[in-house]
Protein backbone atom coordinates (compact mmCIF):
# COMPACT_ATOMS: atom_id res chain seq x y z
CA UNK A 1 0.00 0.00 0.00
CA UNK A 2 1.43 3.30 -0.70
CA UNK A 3 1.70 5.85 1.63
CA UNK A 4 0.76 9.44 1.22
CA UNK A 5 3.67 10.90 1.94
CA UNK A 6 5.53 8.78 -0.59
CA UNK A 7 3.38 10.14 -3.17
CA UNK A 8 4.92 11.74 -5.99
CA UNK A 9 3.51 15.45 -5.72
CA UNK A 10 2.90 15.78 -9.34
CA UNK A 11 0.46 13.06 -9.29
CA UNK A 12 -2.39 15.92 -7.80
CA UNK A 13 -1.68 18.55 -10.78
CA UNK A 14 -2.95 20.69 -11.96
CA UNK A 15 -5.06 21.86 -8.29
CA UNK A 16 -7.97 23.59 -8.68
CA UNK A 17 -8.28 27.45 -8.17
CA UNK A 18 -9.57 26.90 -4.92
CA UNK A 19 -7.30 24.35 -3.20
CA UNK A 20 -4.13 25.90 -4.53
CA UNK A 21 -5.12 29.29 -3.01
CA UNK A 22 -5.69 27.48 0.61
CA UNK A 23 -2.51 26.05 -0.03
CA UNK A 24 -0.94 29.50 -0.50
CA UNK A 25 -2.99 31.19 2.53
CA UNK A 26 -1.25 28.44 4.61
CA UNK A 27 1.92 28.37 3.09
CA UNK A 28 2.80 30.83 6.36
CA UNK A 29 1.17 29.23 9.25
CA UNK A 30 -1.91 27.79 10.20
CA UNK A 31 -4.74 29.79 10.02
CA UNK A 32 -8.59 29.03 10.61
CA UNK A 33 -11.43 28.88 7.65
CA UNK A 34 -12.37 32.79 7.79
CA UNK A 35 -8.47 33.36 8.37
CA UNK A 36 -8.36 31.79 4.73
CA UNK A 37 -11.24 33.13 2.90
CA UNK A 38 -9.98 36.85 3.75
CA UNK A 39 -6.36 35.90 2.98
CA UNK A 40 -7.62 34.66 -0.25
CA UNK A 41 -9.92 37.14 -1.21
CA UNK A 42 -7.66 40.29 -0.23
CA UNK A 43 -4.24 38.67 -1.83
CA UNK A 44 -6.48 38.55 -5.70
CA UNK A 45 -7.46 41.33 -4.98
CA UNK A 46 -11.26 40.27 -4.21
CA UNK A 47 -11.53 38.01 -8.01
CA UNK A 48 -11.56 34.73 -6.28
CA UNK A 49 -14.55 34.86 -3.60
CA UNK A 50 -15.01 31.56 -1.75
CA UNK A 51 -17.65 30.65 0.03
CA UNK A 52 -18.40 28.74 3.24
CA UNK A 53 -19.66 25.90 0.99
CA UNK A 54 -16.63 25.66 -1.10
CA UNK A 55 -14.09 26.55 1.75
CA UNK A 56 -14.96 23.45 3.49
CA UNK A 57 -15.44 21.30 0.71
CA UNK A 58 -12.12 21.97 -0.73
CA UNK A 59 -10.99 21.51 2.96
CA UNK A 60 -12.30 18.23 3.20
CA UNK A 61 -10.93 17.01 -0.03
CA UNK A 62 -7.63 18.16 1.19
CA UNK A 63 -7.50 16.53 4.46
CA UNK A 64 -8.27 13.48 2.55
CA UNK A 65 -5.62 13.68 0.53
CA UNK A 66 -3.33 14.75 3.25
CA UNK A 67 -2.04 17.76 2.16
CA UNK A 68 -3.15 19.96 5.38
CA UNK A 69 -4.45 18.42 8.84
CA UNK A 70 -5.74 19.89 11.66
CA UNK A 71 -3.59 22.11 14.13
CA UNK A 72 -4.08 22.12 17.70
CA UNK A 73 -6.29 25.05 18.85
CA UNK A 74 -3.16 27.76 19.56
CA UNK A 75 -5.91 31.10 20.48
CA UNK A 76 -8.01 30.48 23.69
CA UNK A 77 -12.05 31.54 22.24
CA UNK A 78 -12.80 34.98 22.88
CA UNK A 79 -14.95 35.90 25.08
CA UNK A 80 -17.24 32.90 25.09
CA UNK A 81 -17.15 32.20 21.43
CA UNK A 82 -17.36 28.87 19.85
CA UNK A 83 -13.40 26.79 19.51
CA UNK A 84 -12.10 27.58 15.99
CA UNK A 85 -10.58 25.01 14.07
CA UNK A 86 -7.13 25.47 12.59
CA UNK A 87 -5.63 23.94 10.19
CA UNK A 88 -1.93 23.85 8.82
CA UNK A 89 0.03 22.49 5.67
CA UNK A 90 1.78 18.83 6.16
CA UNK A 91 4.90 18.02 4.55
CA UNK A 92 3.24 16.98 1.15
CA UNK A 93 1.15 19.80 1.38
CA UNK A 94 4.08 21.59 0.97
CA UNK A 95 5.44 19.93 -1.33
CA UNK A 96 2.44 20.04 -3.73
CA UNK A 97 2.26 23.38 -3.71
CA UNK A 98 5.70 24.05 -4.76
CA UNK A 99 5.37 21.65 -7.49
CA UNK A 100 2.28 23.57 -8.88
CA UNK A 101 4.04 27.05 -8.25
CA UNK A 102 6.96 25.41 -10.26
CA UNK A 103 4.90 24.37 -12.65
CA UNK A 104 2.80 27.95 -13.12
CA UNK A 105 6.50 29.03 -13.14
CA UNK A 106 7.11 27.10 -16.18
CA UNK A 107 4.25 28.28 -17.80
CA UNK A 108 4.60 31.65 -17.62
CA UNK A 109 8.47 31.16 -18.88
CA UNK A 110 7.42 29.45 -21.77
CA UNK A 111 4.30 32.36 -22.38
CA UNK A 112 7.96 34.88 -21.91
CA UNK A 113 9.92 33.13 -24.30
CA UNK A 114 6.84 33.05 -26.48
CA UNK A 115 6.55 36.78 -26.26
CA UNK A 116 2.76 36.37 -25.42
CA UNK A 117 3.58 37.92 -21.57
CA UNK A 118 6.42 40.38 -21.69
CA UNK A 119 9.25 39.55 -19.65
CA UNK A 120 10.45 41.00 -16.15
CA UNK A 121 14.33 40.66 -16.64
CA UNK A 122 16.51 42.39 -13.97
CA UNK A 123 16.36 45.55 -15.39
CA UNK A 124 12.41 45.68 -15.99
CA UNK A 125 12.03 47.39 -12.65
CA UNK A 126 8.44 46.99 -11.03
CA UNK B 1 -17.62 48.03 22.50
CA UNK B 2 -20.96 48.38 22.25
CA UNK B 3 -22.81 45.52 19.99
CA UNK B 4 -23.14 46.36 16.44
CA UNK B 5 -26.71 48.08 15.71
CA UNK B 6 -27.42 45.32 13.46
CA UNK B 7 -27.57 42.92 16.01
CA UNK B 8 -30.80 41.91 14.95
CA UNK B 9 -30.56 41.75 11.32
CA UNK B 10 -27.34 39.40 11.79
CA UNK B 11 -29.55 36.90 14.13
CA UNK B 12 -31.84 36.42 11.60
CA UNK B 13 -29.17 36.10 8.83
CA UNK B 14 -27.80 33.35 10.73
CA UNK B 15 -30.38 31.13 11.23
CA UNK B 16 -31.59 31.08 7.64
CA UNK B 17 -28.18 30.56 6.61
CA UNK B 18 -28.00 27.65 9.10
CA UNK B 19 -31.38 26.78 7.57
CA UNK B 20 -29.72 26.48 4.34
CA UNK B 21 -27.25 24.14 5.82
CA UNK B 22 -29.90 21.64 5.64
CA UNK B 23 -29.29 21.16 1.76
CA UNK B 24 -26.12 19.35 2.11
CA UNK B 25 -25.75 15.97 2.71
CA UNK B 26 -26.12 15.17 7.43
CA UNK B 27 -22.32 13.69 7.38
CA UNK B 28 -20.76 16.86 6.06
CA UNK B 29 -23.48 19.15 7.55
CA UNK B 30 -22.44 17.02 11.18
CA UNK B 31 -18.40 17.78 10.68
CA UNK B 32 -18.27 20.98 9.18
CA UNK B 33 -21.45 23.13 10.07
CA UNK B 34 -20.85 25.06 12.80
CA UNK B 35 -17.41 25.73 11.26
CA UNK B 36 -19.26 27.31 8.37
CA UNK B 37 -22.01 29.17 10.39
CA UNK B 38 -18.71 30.84 12.10
CA UNK B 39 -17.23 31.97 9.01
CA UNK B 40 -20.82 32.88 7.82
CA UNK B 41 -21.06 35.04 10.78
CA UNK B 42 -17.71 37.00 10.37
CA UNK B 43 -18.48 37.50 7.05
CA UNK B 44 -21.66 39.22 7.73
CA UNK B 45 -20.40 41.63 9.97
CA UNK B 46 -17.40 42.36 8.13
CA UNK B 47 -19.73 42.97 5.11
CA UNK B 48 -22.58 44.91 7.09
CA UNK B 49 -19.33 47.06 8.90
CA UNK B 50 -17.67 47.63 5.49
CA UNK B 51 -20.54 48.37 3.36
CA UNK B 52 -23.70 48.50 5.11
CA UNK B 53 -26.79 47.02 3.62
CA UNK B 54 -25.05 46.77 -0.03
CA UNK B 55 -22.20 44.51 1.74
CA UNK B 56 -25.16 42.37 3.22
CA UNK B 57 -27.10 42.14 0.32
CA UNK B 58 -23.98 41.23 -2.11
CA UNK B 59 -23.12 38.45 0.87
CA UNK B 60 -26.52 36.51 0.39
CA UNK B 61 -26.13 36.64 -3.32
CA UNK B 62 -22.54 35.39 -3.44
CA UNK B 63 -23.65 32.70 -0.34
CA UNK B 64 -26.83 31.53 -2.32
CA UNK B 65 -24.57 30.47 -5.22
CA UNK B 66 -22.04 28.98 -3.14
CA UNK B 67 -24.64 26.55 -1.25
CA UNK B 68 -26.32 25.79 -4.53
CA UNK B 69 -22.85 24.83 -5.98
CA UNK B 70 -21.08 22.82 -2.62
CA UNK B 71 -24.35 21.24 -1.78
CA UNK B 72 -24.66 19.76 -5.35
CA UNK B 73 -20.87 18.94 -5.23
CA UNK B 74 -21.30 17.02 -1.60
CA UNK B 75 -24.30 14.92 -2.75
CA UNK B 76 -22.70 14.20 -5.87
CA UNK B 77 -19.78 12.76 -3.46
CA UNK B 78 -22.19 11.52 -0.88
CA UNK B 79 -23.74 9.10 -3.64
CA UNK B 80 -20.39 7.95 -5.17
CA UNK B 81 -19.55 7.39 -1.90
CA UNK B 82 -22.93 5.18 -1.03
CA UNK B 83 -22.56 3.39 -4.70
CA UNK B 84 -20.61 1.09 -2.81
CA UNK B 85 -16.89 1.37 -3.43
CA UNK B 86 -14.24 2.59 -1.31
CA UNK B 87 -13.44 6.35 -0.66
CA UNK B 88 -10.32 6.10 0.87
CA UNK B 89 -8.74 4.10 -2.24
CA UNK B 90 -5.67 5.51 -3.85
CA UNK B 91 -4.48 6.80 -7.45
CA UNK B 92 -5.62 4.92 -10.14
CA UNK B 93 -8.48 3.39 -7.99
CA UNK B 94 -9.84 6.66 -7.35
CA UNK B 95 -9.87 7.83 -10.97
CA UNK B 96 -11.29 4.78 -11.62
CA UNK B 97 -14.53 5.33 -9.81
CA UNK B 98 -15.01 8.95 -11.16
CA UNK B 99 -14.82 7.42 -14.25
CA UNK B 100 -16.96 4.47 -13.48
CA UNK B 101 -13.75 2.21 -15.50
CA UNK B 102 -10.09 2.35 -15.64
CA UNK B 103 -8.29 3.73 -18.89
CA UNK B 104 -5.33 2.35 -20.21
CA UNK B 105 -3.38 5.23 -22.20
CA UNK B 106 -0.39 5.05 -24.54
CA UNK B 107 0.69 7.78 -26.46
CA UNK B 108 3.59 8.72 -29.12
CA UNK B 109 4.62 11.20 -31.44
CA UNK B 110 7.63 10.83 -34.30
CA UNK B 111 9.17 13.20 -36.48
CA UNK B 112 8.95 10.95 -39.69
CA UNK B 113 11.46 10.52 -42.11
CA UNK B 114 10.85 13.57 -44.62
CA UNK B 115 10.18 16.63 -42.39
CA UNK B 116 13.21 18.49 -39.87
CA UNK B 117 11.35 19.07 -36.91
CA UNK B 118 7.96 17.53 -35.69
CA UNK B 119 5.28 20.00 -35.55
CA UNK B 120 2.83 17.29 -33.72
CA UNK B 121 2.22 17.51 -30.25
CA UNK B 122 0.04 15.42 -27.63
CA UNK B 123 -0.93 15.86 -24.15
CA UNK B 124 -2.81 12.97 -21.89
CA UNK B 125 -4.25 14.24 -18.34
CA UNK B 126 -5.86 11.98 -15.73
CA UNK B 127 -6.14 14.16 -12.75
CA UNK B 128 -5.13 11.70 -9.80
CA UNK B 129 -6.53 15.10 -7.93
CA UNK B 130 -9.89 13.27 -7.06
CA UNK B 131 -12.42 16.21 -6.92
CA UNK B 132 -10.75 17.24 -10.54
CA UNK B 133 -11.12 14.12 -11.80
CA UNK B 134 -14.92 13.87 -10.75
CA UNK B 135 -15.69 17.39 -12.27
CA UNK B 136 -13.51 17.70 -15.51
CA UNK B 137 -12.60 13.95 -16.28
CA UNK B 138 -9.75 12.83 -18.21
CA UNK B 139 -8.43 14.89 -21.21
CA UNK B 140 -6.25 14.07 -24.42
CA UNK B 141 -5.10 16.08 -26.74
CA UNK B 142 -3.32 15.49 -30.31
CA UNK B 143 -2.66 19.11 -32.19
CA UNK B 144 -0.63 19.77 -35.65
CA UNK B 145 1.37 22.73 -36.32
CA UNK B 146 2.77 24.97 -38.93
CA UNK B 147 4.76 27.97 -39.64
CA UNK B 148 7.84 29.27 -40.87
CA UNK B 149 10.85 28.73 -39.05
CA UNK B 150 9.89 25.82 -36.68
CA UNK B 151 6.61 27.83 -34.93
CA UNK B 152 4.52 25.56 -36.19
CA UNK B 153 6.40 23.67 -33.35
CA UNK B 154 5.50 26.58 -31.58
CA UNK B 155 1.74 26.62 -32.16
CA UNK B 156 1.26 23.33 -31.69
CA UNK B 157 3.12 23.41 -28.34
CA UNK B 158 1.02 26.48 -26.96
CA UNK B 159 -2.60 24.33 -28.25
CA UNK B 160 -1.91 21.71 -26.24
CA UNK B 161 -0.64 23.24 -23.28
CA UNK B 162 -3.34 26.26 -23.41
CA UNK B 163 -6.21 23.90 -24.11
CA UNK B 164 -5.21 21.66 -20.88
CA UNK B 165 -4.30 24.37 -18.54
CA UNK B 166 -7.50 26.32 -19.73
CA UNK B 167 -9.79 22.92 -19.48
CA UNK B 168 -8.88 22.14 -15.93
CA UNK B 169 -8.81 25.83 -14.46
CA UNK B 170 -12.55 27.01 -16.29
CA UNK B 171 -15.22 27.14 -14.93
CA UNK B 172 -18.30 26.59 -16.96
CA UNK B 173 -21.49 25.02 -16.06
CA UNK B 174 -20.60 22.12 -17.88
CA UNK B 175 -17.29 19.89 -19.98
CA UNK B 176 -18.61 21.23 -23.40
CA UNK B 177 -18.66 25.09 -23.11
CA UNK B 178 -15.31 24.12 -21.20
CA UNK B 179 -13.59 22.15 -23.72
CA UNK B 180 -15.05 25.05 -26.45
CA UNK B 181 -13.52 27.80 -24.41
CA UNK B 182 -10.49 26.22 -23.79
CA UNK B 183 -10.27 25.75 -27.52
CA UNK B 184 -11.05 29.14 -28.14
CA UNK B 185 -8.49 30.14 -25.66
CA UNK B 186 -5.86 28.00 -27.69
CA UNK B 187 -7.09 29.91 -30.20
CA UNK B 188 -6.52 33.59 -28.80
CA UNK B 189 -2.96 33.49 -27.88
CA UNK B 190 -1.95 31.54 -30.88
CA UNK B 191 -3.93 34.89 -32.71
CA UNK B 192 -1.91 37.27 -30.31
CA UNK B 193 1.37 36.24 -31.23
CA UNK B 194 0.28 36.51 -34.93
CA UNK B 195 -1.15 39.70 -34.92
CA UNK B 196 2.05 40.98 -32.59
CA UNK B 197 4.49 39.42 -35.19
CA UNK B 198 2.33 41.31 -37.66
CA UNK B 199 2.44 44.76 -35.45
CA UNK B 200 6.28 44.42 -35.60
CA UNK B 201 6.74 44.59 -39.21
CA UNK B 202 6.63 41.10 -39.76
CA UNK B 203 4.13 40.60 -42.31
CA UNK B 204 4.04 37.89 -43.64
CA UNK B 205 4.41 35.48 -39.88
CA UNK B 206 1.77 33.28 -39.72
CA UNK B 207 1.73 30.25 -37.98
CA UNK B 208 -1.69 28.15 -36.75
CA UNK B 209 -2.03 24.85 -35.38
CA UNK B 210 -4.86 22.00 -36.16
CA UNK B 211 -6.34 20.59 -32.60
CA UNK B 212 -8.85 17.36 -31.43
CA UNK B 213 -9.59 17.42 -28.34
CA UNK B 214 -11.47 14.61 -25.98
CA UNK B 215 -12.87 14.15 -22.71
CA UNK B 216 -14.12 11.05 -21.37
CA UNK B 217 -16.09 11.88 -17.77
CA UNK B 218 -18.62 9.21 -16.65
CA UNK B 219 -19.35 6.99 -19.62
CA UNK B 220 -19.39 9.92 -22.09
CA UNK B 221 -17.32 11.08 -24.44
CA UNK B 222 -16.76 14.51 -25.74
CA UNK B 223 -14.89 15.15 -28.81
CA UNK B 224 -13.96 18.60 -30.32
CA UNK B 225 -12.62 19.43 -33.69
CA UNK B 226 -10.80 22.15 -35.69
CA UNK B 227 -8.96 21.13 -38.86
CA UNK B 228 -8.08 17.00 -40.09
CA UNK B 229 -7.04 15.59 -36.86
CA UNK B 230 -9.03 12.70 -36.07
CA UNK B 231 -10.63 11.41 -32.95
CA UNK B 232 -12.20 7.71 -33.87
CA UNK B 233 -13.94 4.99 -31.37
CA UNK B 234 -13.45 1.19 -32.57
CA UNK B 235 -16.68 -0.31 -30.73
CA UNK B 236 -17.60 -3.92 -30.97
CA UNK B 237 -14.93 -4.27 -33.41
CA UNK B 238 -16.31 -1.32 -35.65
CA UNK B 239 -14.38 1.49 -36.09
CA UNK B 240 -15.93 5.11 -36.32
CA UNK B 241 -14.54 8.13 -37.02
CA UNK B 242 -16.17 10.74 -34.41
CA UNK B 243 -14.80 13.87 -35.64
CA UNK B 244 -15.56 15.46 -39.08
CA UNK B 245 -12.61 17.36 -40.88
CA UNK B 246 -12.92 20.61 -41.88
CA UNK B 247 -10.65 20.20 -45.22
CA UNK B 248 -11.55 20.69 -48.73
CA UNK B 249 -11.76 17.27 -49.49
CA UNK B 250 -14.20 16.42 -46.68
CA UNK B 251 -16.36 18.38 -48.55
CA UNK B 252 -15.90 17.23 -51.94
CA UNK B 253 -17.22 13.85 -50.05
CA UNK B 254 -20.29 15.49 -48.27
CA UNK B 255 -21.07 16.69 -52.06
CA UNK B 256 -20.50 13.26 -53.29
CA UNK B 257 -17.64 14.27 -55.65
CA UNK B 258 -15.20 12.07 -54.41
CA UNK B 259 -15.39 8.88 -52.53
CA UNK B 260 -14.11 8.46 -48.74
CA UNK B 261 -11.10 6.26 -49.89
CA UNK B 262 -9.97 8.64 -52.02
CA UNK B 263 -9.39 11.55 -49.66
CA UNK B 264 -6.31 10.12 -48.56
CA UNK B 265 -4.51 10.45 -52.05
CA UNK B 266 -6.21 13.64 -53.62
CA UNK B 267 -4.33 16.60 -54.17
CA UNK B 268 -5.62 18.65 -52.54
CA UNK B 269 -5.58 16.53 -49.47
CA UNK B 270 -4.03 18.85 -47.02
CA UNK B 271 -6.37 22.49 -47.46
CA UNK B 272 -8.22 22.86 -44.55
CA UNK B 273 -10.39 26.18 -44.30
CA UNK B 274 -10.68 25.64 -40.01
CA UNK B 275 -7.26 26.23 -38.07
CA UNK B 276 -6.34 27.72 -34.62
CA UNK B 277 -4.57 31.00 -34.72
CA UNK B 278 -7.37 33.40 -36.17
CA UNK B 279 -9.62 35.97 -35.16
CA UNK B 280 -12.51 34.19 -34.82
CA UNK B 281 -12.78 29.91 -34.73
CA UNK B 282 -15.76 27.95 -34.50
CA UNK B 283 -15.31 24.57 -32.69
CA UNK B 284 -17.10 22.26 -33.72
CA UNK B 285 -18.50 19.12 -30.68
CA UNK B 286 -19.68 15.46 -31.00
CA UNK B 287 -21.18 13.80 -27.72
CA UNK B 288 -21.89 10.08 -27.37
CA UNK B 289 -21.55 7.12 -24.54
CA UNK B 290 -18.88 4.94 -24.18
CA UNK B 291 -19.01 1.63 -23.02
CA UNK B 292 -16.50 -0.89 -21.61
CA UNK B 293 -14.19 -2.60 -24.08
CA UNK B 294 -14.34 0.44 -26.09
CA UNK B 295 -11.00 2.05 -27.38
CA UNK B 296 -10.29 5.28 -28.25
CA UNK B 297 -7.71 6.70 -30.72
CA UNK B 298 -6.91 10.44 -31.34
CA UNK B 299 -4.31 11.40 -34.20
CA UNK B 300 -2.51 13.34 -36.58
CA UNK B 301 -2.82 13.26 -40.62
CA UNK B 302 0.77 12.03 -40.45
CA UNK B 303 -1.48 8.66 -39.63
CA UNK B 304 -4.77 8.40 -40.67
CA UNK B 305 -3.88 9.78 -44.71
CA UNK B 306 -1.23 6.63 -44.41
CA UNK B 307 -3.34 3.83 -43.22
CA UNK B 308 -6.81 2.57 -44.03
CA UNK B 309 -9.22 2.54 -41.22
CA UNK B 310 -9.10 -1.13 -41.14
CA UNK B 311 -5.54 -1.14 -40.51
CA UNK B 312 -6.30 0.91 -38.25
CA UNK B 313 -8.95 -1.43 -36.64
CA UNK B 314 -6.81 -4.82 -36.97
CA UNK B 315 -3.60 -3.06 -35.09
CA UNK B 316 -6.20 -1.57 -31.96
CA UNK B 317 -8.27 -4.38 -31.74
CA UNK B 318 -5.42 -7.13 -31.38
CA UNK B 319 -3.27 -5.13 -29.24
CA UNK B 320 -2.77 -3.09 -25.84
CA UNK B 321 -2.53 0.35 -25.79
CA UNK B 322 1.50 0.69 -26.03
CA UNK B 323 1.23 -2.00 -28.46
CA UNK B 324 -0.79 -0.44 -30.30
CA UNK B 325 1.11 3.49 -30.60
CA UNK B 326 4.26 1.40 -31.69
CA UNK B 327 2.31 -0.37 -34.42
CA UNK B 328 0.72 2.51 -35.93
CA UNK B 329 3.62 5.04 -35.72
CA UNK B 330 5.76 2.07 -37.53
CA UNK B 331 3.29 1.25 -39.90
CA UNK B 332 3.22 5.63 -40.90
CA UNK B 333 7.06 4.99 -41.15
CA UNK B 334 7.25 2.09 -43.38
CA UNK B 335 4.89 3.70 -45.42
CA UNK B 336 7.18 6.59 -46.18
CA UNK B 337 6.57 8.58 -43.38
CA UNK B 338 6.32 11.60 -45.27
CA UNK B 339 4.65 13.92 -42.31
CA UNK B 340 4.95 14.28 -38.45
CA UNK B 341 2.71 11.20 -36.84
CA UNK B 342 0.82 11.03 -33.73
CA UNK B 343 -1.56 8.70 -31.83
CA UNK B 344 -3.22 8.27 -28.53
CA UNK B 345 -4.85 5.00 -28.18
CA UNK B 346 -7.01 4.97 -24.87
CA UNK B 347 -8.92 1.72 -23.85
CA UNK B 348 -11.78 2.17 -21.42
CA UNK B 349 -11.70 -1.18 -19.09
CA UNK B 350 -14.08 -2.63 -16.24
CA UNK B 351 -12.55 -1.00 -13.10
CA UNK B 352 -11.78 -4.36 -11.03
CA UNK B 353 -8.28 -5.19 -11.63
Amino acid sequence: MSNKEEREPETLLPLTPPVFHILLALADGQKHGYAIMQEVEARTGGAMRMGPGTLYGSIQRMLKDGLIVEAEARAQPVHGEERRRYYRLTGFGQRVLQAEARRLEDLVHLAQSKRVLPGFGPSGGA
Amino acid sequence: MAAPPLDGTQGFSLRLYRLLLLAYPRAFREEYGSEMALVFSDAYREASERHGTLGVVHLWNDVFVDVVKSACLQWARHWRERSGRDYALAGKDQFAMALQFRLDVAQRTDVGRKRASNEDNLVAVVPEEHQLLQEKGALFVVADGWGDHEHGVVASELTIRHVREAYYQNNEDDIPSNLRKAIKQANETIYRANETEHAQGNSEFDMGATCVAAVLHEQMLYAANIGDSRVYVLHEGHLRQVTLDHSLVARMVERGEITPAEVRTHEKRDQIYRSLGVSEVEVDLFTEPVQEGDTLLLCTDGLWVLLEDDEMRAIIEHSGPEESVQRLIARAIEAGGPDNVTAIVVRVSPTQA
